[in-house]
């Protein structure tokens, strides 16, 4: 590999934990355990490395963006072939649940550039924010706000008790908001 | 009680409270901080970061359009929204009554109890019969699902014709506010408030009359802000009142919806709301602790009057807001060429009560009270030593170095802050920056020039502290105009010690060295608890 691919790879490398948490925040639960968003987010930085000459913008966010939409697809493509896959096997909302979210992020049909900027902006803020947080606030998180799932049900599949994931999902919250705030400068 | 006894109580508390509110019985939360004083503040601060925590998908609506849903045949989807869809529709048993039901998104864990809450909100509002209100005809569940039928508008909204056709003439946007204050006037006197007010919910008839629409129940289901999908965020967060913005729920009530109807007004009369920042968080962050321009240096059509109106709606204490029944009078004697009879523009005592205690560019409050006792600090540390230097006549070069150190300290600490998005962050230290830089090449020059004027440079050197000490004070005053009023009381002092400091020049740096101490930790530690203070802010509104 050429110098420049080594050093476009390790910038890539930094954005592994942004693109782990994007999937999981697209990712209907039920389908959680069945794809894996560190897998994907692999193949998407080795798709990345492959095409790094396409990528012409410069800085920081620009790079987010590019790998964002290279994600999302590679996301919505994973989710086709499983679907294919699957036949008839019940998870269908979950998978549902996902292409819909897909759909919200990439296309966003009704909205206009201005909107779809805001939109990807607070995406971005929150996949950010989300990337420092422990693994396991991280897994609250998403389990009981994003995926609506009831408290003890969260608390049975991270195997803890209930009060502890209460817990879990309010620091959570409290690191979150201090990470939003601080990402703006407040 | 150690930390970790606290923090097993809190997660109980926590956990009782949200396994209450999946079942639908969730406890009031002025009860439950009342309940429990000890946890009060991070209870607080749960309620606050669940509110202020964006949500990206509130809760998904089937992708496909029933055919009916209750009572109505479904005709055709008007459009989507974050809240949910709006289809025409129309009455089986009437066919004749086509309407306009709005489907809304609610939270999967939306209890039975909020479920009725929703309706008897509905209820309510179906009840709440006025001309400029719009009518809610039913409300129900389908397939877990809520929804209302409400009166079809074929004028489009507000926002549109704002969009198509810009700001209105100062008279037309007054007459227009002041039917929709009746009308929320109507709804306040049936306990019943908006809570999310905009151009957007303002529809029109065929005939151009504006009717309210969309008052806020989805708000009740769970309590959170749902609406963070593009639309969303771009329609609402602008005319949030300060109360909104800061998430304390418990405190929004009547006053909220007239901030709203200020910034109706306001932008009627600009053609841009009051707040409008870079990016969602820099609004959020205006709307608390900005003023907004004044309308006339918008539009030089806009009076005094009704500019003290509009401002007035506009204020971040809703105790100082109208009620909308003032509004309704005020306006109507605006528009009788009659004066005011509630709204007042600020009197002198407002005005340097406003100047002192308002803090300004709060965004940067916290690494600056740091800074405060740390550069206070260490221009206290420079001029002891000066003092002493002076005193046993050191090598003049090092009094140089040792006098402008501190200045090293101050700039640099702005300097290494990490880069910010946020405007106002950005400018803060662009402004502080500037002063301090002004500030130390004005000495410098000073001591320059007494030095060419003085053979001794001892002589020199104590000399410019009056003139140093008017520096700083006049620095202050700059820093009082941008960040916080106290600093006006702190310059004051300095510039009253410069005759002191002519009197007996070979005092001078120790009183310097004192003054920077007690001005940079006294401003420095009261910024301290300012920011201790709002972030435990519970209830600070006693209309609540």
């Amino acid at each position: 590999m050429d110098q420049g691919a080594d050093q476009f790879g390790q910038v890539l490398e930094k954005h592994r934990g942004y693109l782990v948490a994007l999937g999981r925040l697209h990712l209907g639960r039920r389908l959680w355990r069945k794809m894996d968003p560190e897998d994907l987010a692999g193949d998407t930085i080795l798709e990345a490395l492959k095409n790094r000459h396409q990528f012409k913008g410069s800085g920081e966010n620009e790079l987010r963006g590019w790998l964002r939409t290279m994600h999302l697809n590679n996301f919505r493509d994973a989710l086709r072939k499983y679907w294919k896959e699957l036949g008839q096997q019940g998870l269908e909302d979950s998978l549902a649940q996902s292409s819909g979210r897909l759909r919200d992020s990439l296309e966003t049909p009704t909205s206009t550039p201005s909107q779809k900027a805001v939109r990807n902006e607070l995406l971005d803020h929150l996949t950010r924010a989300l990337t420092q947080l422990t693994p396991e606030q991280q897994q609250a998180y998403f389990l009981y706000r994003e995926h609506e799932m009831k408290l003890a049900e969260v608390a049975k599949h991270l195997g803890l008790s209930v009060p502890a994931t209460a817990g879990l999902i309010h620091r959570g919250l409290k690191k979150l908001k201090h990470l939003l705030q601080e990402e703006d400068g407040l | 009680m150690n930390q970790e006894e606290n923090d097993v109580r809190l997660e109980e508390v926590l956990a009782d409270y949200l396994q209450a509110e999946e079942s639908g019985q969730a406890p009031d939360r002025k009860q439950l901080l009342a309940q429990r004083p000890d946890l009060a503040e991070e209870l607080t601060t749960f309620f606050e970061c669940r509110q202020q925590v964006p949500r990206l998908w509130p809760s998904g609506l089937p992708q496909e359009s029933p055919a009916c849903i209750g009572d109505f045949t479904i005709e055709e989807t008007l459009g989507q929204g974050a809240m949910g869809v709006v289809y025409k529709a129309r009455q089986k048993q009437l066919p004749s009554l086509v309407v306009a039901l709005k489907w809304m998104r609610a939270s999967q864990r939306a209890g039975a109890e909020n479920r009725s809450r929703f309706i008897t909100g509905a209820e309510a509002l179906a009840h709440l019969r006025h001309p400029n209100i719009v009518t809610i005809y039913q409300a129900g569940e389908h397939d877990g699902i809520f929804f209302y039928a409400m009166e079809l508008m074929e004028g489009g909204s507000l926002a549109q014709r704002l969009r198509e056709q810009g700001p209105l003439p100062p008279r037309a946007a007054a007459q227009l506010v002041c039917t929709l204050a009746r009308a929320m006037q109507h709804a306040h006197q049936q306990h019943l408030v908006h809570r999310d007010l905009k151009p957007a919910n303002i529809l029109l008839t065929a005939n151009g009359d504006p009717k309210i629409a969309d008052f806020d129940l989805a708000q009740d289901l769970d309590g959170e802000i749902t609406r963070t999908d593009s639309g969303a965020l771009v329609g609402t967060i602008p005319y949030m009142a300060p109360e909104q913005a800061a998430g304390q729920i418990e405190a929004i009530g009547p006053w909220t919806d007239i901030y709203a109807l200020g910034a109706i007004l306001y932008e009627l009369l600009t053609g841009r709301p009051p707040f409008l920042g870079a990016n969602w968080t820099d609004t959020l962050e205006q709307i608390r602790h900005q003023e907004p321009v004044p309308p006339h240096l918008l539009n030089p059509k806009v009076d005094d009057q009704l500019e003290t109106i509009c401002l007035q709606c506009l204020q971040k204490d809703p105790t100082d807001r109208l009620a909308a029944q003032e509004l309704v009078e005020d306006l109507e004697c605006s528009l009788n060429h009659l004066p005011n009879r509630h709204a007042r523009p600020p009197s002198w005592l407002d005005f340097f009560k406003h100047l002192l205690s308002e803090p300004r560019q709060i965004a940067d409050f916290t690494h600056q009270a740091n800074l405060n006792i740390l550069a206070g600090f260490a221009f206290a540390l420079a001029n002891v030593s000066v003092f002493f230097l002076l005193h046993y006549r050191g090598p003049e070069p090092l009094l140089w170095m040792v006098l402008f150190s501190p200045y090293a300290v101050l700039i640099g600490a702005n300097l290494t802050r990490p880069e910010s998005s946020h405007s106002s962050v950005i400018l803060a230290r662009r402004h502080l920056l500037s002063i301090w830089i002004g500030h130390g090449l004005g000495c410098a020059s000073f001591i320059t020039a007494l030095r060419w004027m003085t053979p001794d440079y001892v002589t020199a050197f104590l000399m410019c502290y009056p003139a140093m000490s008017v520096l700083t004070g006049l620095a202050l005053f700059a820093m009082g105009a941008l960040f916080w009023g106290r600093f006006f009381l702190t310059g004051l002092v300095w510039i009253g010690f410069a005759p002191v400091m002519a009197l007996e020049p070979t005092w001078a740096p120790l009183e310097a060295a004192f003054l920077a101490a007690m001005s940079g930790s006294l401003v420095g530690l009261t910024m301290r608890r300012l920011v201790r203070e709002k972030k435990s802010e519970q209830n600070p509104f006693p209309r609540a």
